[in-house]
């Protein structure tokens, strides 16, 4: 499988002044849920630089998406101040929101979220379209070819098997040329063959330029990660490199 | 849990549904309200006429058997039921009237409004025991009104001028009379011009009599010229009492002509019950199209609101529960539906209803309405709607209960399980980005659904533009036909003689030299019959110079006879009579046979060209052909333009003077009639054409929240890439125009053939004497467009506050 590399179109890496592209200071989540108040973020504070594979850990109702999701733009912050690529999302407007979605990050989910009318080679070709870049059917072939993908490029997702989706999940994402990839639990629907060439492809991102950050309950796929952030109850129990060191994809096992 | 509390958890959990999708349970039901209405309604019109009519005819003792002399005949009184009298049937005859019935014309201006029309007085015995008077506003004729100036005015004029119940008329030769009610008649239900079937309250004003009256007035004193009778039911009486009156006739009045009309030939009768049968063939075209609208649309929303269950019914599957249990909500979903449908059917079939038995008030306005809510009918479009609701949801249940519970929970992951069509454009490179391409995929992707919505839409739109382009074609129809009376001077008014006259008399030379005449132009009128091919019609035979300065026919094929007899008849008198150009045509009319006497007699001419008039009746013959026909040097028709500084109130009031003068009127009057007449078919017209409308509006306005819902995740996904709504907005109104463009298409394609079959076989039948010429207005592809292309298009913007509020995170995370 081919290494992959920033297209050379990609916009560069604006990074804070502090040099990460994710800033995160003190940043809670609070949601009214009926009467009750949840507390989905408490005071999380991190930076994530360029290179960095960064995997984000902890069970169900930790806040890992929520934290993905704000990062992403998704959502906003109830406190404190996000800053990534350089620009100070905590309290932008939805305009403002939907313009950084378009430069600033790119995702990859669980259940693909393809296109179900669109082809390969099509779905690809929205992720650069979205971004504003040029040549898109271009990218898009050379993003497909990156995922081993060309032969399958006029194909339906339907017709594609869940692995392949997800590949083509990330070459979508990838063509969009943003300098942030958020991936939630992106092996989860996967097998275990298949979790691990998606692993490997978003390693390969991971140090070519980009922050990935991969949000999963599973530890196994933690391993392999520059670095781990463990989340409890909506705090950041633990950041640092994996327990018991980084080691080779192809030592993963679950 | 005991079987009441389980009955009441299904019933708990189908109105927390419901209550999340009242909404769309309301506008589907609505939808199908429209349809089992209108189609409750629309299908029981000719019911409602024939049982209406059926009740006014027998109320008011209608006749069987007309004998009428030809024009300008007249017999003494007493001539004509001995003739009857002796005739050996007379047994079955059970009421026989003699009758004056002469034309007039008739100046009813009331106010500042000036009306001055042709007509008729009817003279008849007080009180009459056939064709009796339905009095309707002011007091009855009584016996002591025998040979006073009094009458009574037919309702349908006088309610066209609303005028009031009583008041005073003049009368050709001036003679004044007081009208003292008015009154319905079975013979005017609708009101007929001569010759023309069409409705003519505006334009021909009916005065009924007492028989001396009508003598005095006209002054044929101790003179009849019509009998009425009615004849005992039986199956061959009207028919052997119609020859034996035909030959005691033939004996008594040698030298006079004679026809026989029986009531069923009537024009009333016959716009009353044998053109219902033709109208309600047109009326259960578009009753079975926005009932069918309605289902099909119904259908293919209720089938995908069950379709977005499917993961829930394969999670009840994962865990044990049987079919027929997980059946329950769905089919309640089904039932809402339904019973919506009926609930907001029954108001809406009253209304619908309501409105029809107003339309029909005044189209067919009789003395005796029966237009009860036809329940049966009603019934039968009621249950069509619930079963299309069941049908709609047992389909999709059935697709979901068919396949394994690990299937039906992964649906959402594999939510296409097939592109559809959309592997057709796979290799295709279509402008734009992936987005743009996008619209074009998705209608692909989903054929079966794309079908049913633009079959919906489609058949809404075959009513719009079959209904317009009914109101359109004639428009156009008319506006030929006043352009061919007028097309030598807009002014043109005809004016006609009691009797025909020779053209060096005194009455012509008067008229010639009236201050208010600028010029005239002489000519005769006859009643005529053709007949070719064994087939015959009826047709007014001018006959004058056709090089004439005010007027004269225009040719859409042949030439206009110059030196040799010819005629000059209109398209469809030719298509009708199965005759083409140099053909020769039977005529059967009156010849003068001494003083007011006529006798029917018959001869050929050449058929030499065909005018542009759609008016079937209308023919004319040159001037040669006059010696042919035994009517040298005759006129009782004269085409006048006022002079400078007069108008056309001013010569028919000049005119209604002279006691020889029997109508004077505009040219087009015959179609200012059928447009009178159209006016009123018009409002039906454009009150469906607005429900159909409205309905579109459902449609579209169900797809796009449907579609909507559908695709959540898709959105989602969008505003995860950062397109904005209004990227979203715009890529769904252009999935839904290319929908609402494909259906109007169809819908265009399928009108136009509706309107085809409207014109060509179903008023080709109920309005024989019109040649209706089909055309479609611009304005007509504009309102279809407005039905399928502009209000599906624009539906998806009614989905802008729900797009808006999307929660993208939870959308995407739907872990399935």
């Amino acid at each position: 499988m081919a290494v992959l590399r920033p297209h050379p179109a990609a916009q560069p890496a604006a990074a804070s002044p502090s040099g990460a592209l994710v800033e995160l200071s003190g940043v809670g989540r609070r949601y009214m849920v009926g009467s009750s108040e949840v507390v989905a973020l408490a005071d999380v504070s991190l930076r994530v630089a360029a290179e960095d594979l960064v995997v984000v850990l902890g069970p169900s109702g930790s806040g890992k998406t929520t934290l993905l999701n704000i990062i992403g733009a998704l959502d906003s912050p109830s406190d404190g101040q996000v800053v990534v690529a350089g620009r100070d999302i905590s309290h932008a407007s939805r305009k403002e929101l939907f313009a950084f979605r378009r430069h600033g990050v790119s995702f990859v989910f669980q259940t693909f979220n393809l296109f179900p009318a669109l082809t390969a080679l099509e779905n690809v070709e929205f992720g650069a379209d979205a971004a504003g870049r040029h040549a898109v059917r271009d990218v898009a072939r050379e993003m497909l070819d990156r995922v081993g993908l060309s032969a399958r490029a006029a194909h339906f997702p339907h017709e594609l098997s869940g692995g392949e989706q997800q590949r083509v999940s990330i070459a979508r994402a990838l063509a969009s040329g943003n300098p942030i990839l958020l991936a939630d639990e992106p092996t989860g629907e996967l097998d275990f063959g298949t979790g691990i060439q998606i692993l490997e492809l978003l390693h390969a991102q991971a140090h070519t330029g980009r922050a990935v950050l991969v949000v999963t309950h599973n530890r196994e796929i933690a391993r392999v990660a520059d670095r781990v952030i463990e989340l409890s109850s909506g705090r950041v129990v633990r950041d640092g490199p994996p327990v018991g060191g980084q080691v080779e994809i192809a030592d993963l096992r679950w | 849990m005991s079987r009441p509390q389980r009955f009441r958890l299904w019933v708990r959990w189908a109105l927390r549904d419901m209550r999340r999708r009242w909404l769309q349970v309301t506008s589907i039901g609505l939808l199908l309200a429209l349809g089992v209405g209108m189609y409750s309604a629309m299908s029981s019109m000719s019911q409602w006429r024939t049982a209406s009519a059926d009740a006014s005819f027998a109320a008011l003792r209608s006749h069987d058997l007309r004998v009428s002399l030809a024009a300008g005949s007249y017999t003494n009184a007493g001539r004509l039921r001995a003739a009857l009298s002796s005739i050996p049937d007379r047994g079955v005859v059970t009421a026989a009237e003699e009758r004056l019935v002469v034309p007039t014309q008739v100046d009813a201006s009331f106010g500042r409004r000036s009306i001055i029309v042709p007509g008729r007085i009817v003279g008849m015995p007080l009180p009459a025991s056939v064709d009796a008077l339905a009095p309707m506003r002011g007091r009855p004729l009584r016996p002591a009104d025998n040979g006073r100036l009094a009458v009574e005015l037919e309702r349908n004029f006088a309610k066209h001028y609303a005028l009031p119940a009583a008041g005073d008329l003049r009368l050709t030769g001036g003679t004044t009379v007081r009208y003292v009610g008015q009154a319905l008649a079975p013979e005017y239900f609708i009101v007929t011009a001569p010759g023309a079937d069409f409705g003519a309250e505006a334009n021909f004003a009916v005065l009924f009599a007492s028989l001396r009256t009508a003598q005095r007035v006209s002054g044929e004193r101790g003179r009849v010229n019509e009998l009425v009778l009615r004849v005992r039911p039986g199956p061959r009486n009207l028919s052997e009492v119609q020859s034996e009156l035909d030959r005691s006739l033939r004996a008594a009045l040698p030298r006079t002509g004679f026809t026989f009309t029986t009531g069923s030939q009537e024009p009333a009768r016959r716009l009353l019950y044998k053109d219902a049968e033709g109208d309600q063939q047109m009326m259960d075209i578009f009753a079975g199209l926005l009932l069918g609208a309605a289902a099909l649309a119904a259908f293919n929303l209720i089938s995908r609101t069950v379709e977005a269950q499917r993961r829930e019914i394969g999670i009840g599957m994962a865990l044990g529960i049987s079919p027929r249990v997980l059946a329950r909500r769905p089919l309640l979903l089904g039932g809402q539906v339904a019973i919506m449908g009926i609930a907001l059917g029954i108001p809406a079939g009253f209304a619908a209803n309501a409105w029809l038995r107003s339309v029909m008030q005044s189209f067919f306005p009789l003395p005796v309405l029966k237009t009860p809510m036809q329940i049966g009918v009603f019934v039968q479009g009621a249950a069509l709607g619930v079963a299309v609701s069941l049908l709609a949801t047992v389909i999709p249940l059935r697709r979901a209960l068919a396949v394994t519970p690990v299937e039906a929970i992964s649906v959402g992951v594999r939510a296409a399980k097939s592109s559809g069509l959309a592997w057709m454009t796979r290799g295709i490179r279509l402008p734009g980005g992936s987005l743009a391409n996008m619209p074009l995929r998705n209608v692909l992707r989903t054929p079966r659904r794309t079908a049913m919505t633009v079959l919906g839409i489609a058949a809404v739109v075959a009513i719009t533009l079959s209904l317009a382009g009914v109101i359109d074609s004639f428009n156009t129809t008319l506006s030929a036909s006043r352009a061919e009376a007028l097309a030598g001077s807009k002014r043109r008014l005809t004016v006609d003689l009691a009797i025909p006259q020779p053209a060096d008399a005194a009455t012509l030379k008067a008229i010639a030299a009236d201050r208010a005449i600028g010029a005239e132009q002489p000519s005769l009128r006859l009643p005529a019959t053709f007949s070719a091919h064994g087939r015959r019609l009826d047709a007014f035979l001018d006959l004058g110079a056709q090089n004439g300065p005010l007027w004269h026919p225009m040719l859409r094929a042949g030439r206009l006879p110059v030196a040799r007899p010819g005629l000059v008849i209109a398209q469809r008198a030719a298509e009708d009579l199965g005759v083409g150009i140099g053909e020769r045509l039977g005529i059967r009319y009156p010849l003068p046979a001494g003083p007011r006497s006529y006798r029917l007699v018959s001869t050929t001419l050449p058929v030499t060209g065909i005018h542009t008039s759609p008016l079937r009746f209308v023919a004319y013959a040159n001037l040669p052909a006059a010696p042919a026909l035994g009517l040298t040097g005759l006129v009782n028709r004269i085409s006048v333009v006022p002079a400078p500084g007069y108008t056309e109130a001013d010569v028919k009031r000049t005119l209604l003077a002279m006691s020889t003068v029997t109508a004077v009127q505009g040219a087009a009057a015959m179609t200012d009639a059928v447009d009178q007449t159209m006016s009123q078919f018009t409002e039906v017209l454009i009150i469906t054409v607005m429900i159909a409308i409205v309905m579109a509006l459902l449609i579209a306005y169900n797809a796009a929240t449907i579609n909507a819902e559908e695709r959540t995740r898709e959105t989602a996904t969008m505003f995860a890439y950062g397109i904005r709504p209004r990227g979203v907005v715009s890529g769904n109104v252009l999935e839904a125009l290319l929908i609402g463009t494909t259906a109007t298409i169809v819908g265009v394609a399928a009108g136009y053939g509706i309107l085809r079959w409207i014109i060509d076989v179903s008023m080709r039948s109920t309005m024989p004497d019109l040649g209706i010429l089909i055309s479609i207005s611009a304005g007509t592809y504009g309102l279809a467009a407005l039905a399928g292309i502009i209000s599906v298009g624009l539906a998806p913007l009614f989905t802008i506050r729900r797009l808006s509020r999307t929660d993208v995170p939870s959308a995407l995370r739907v872990v399935e």
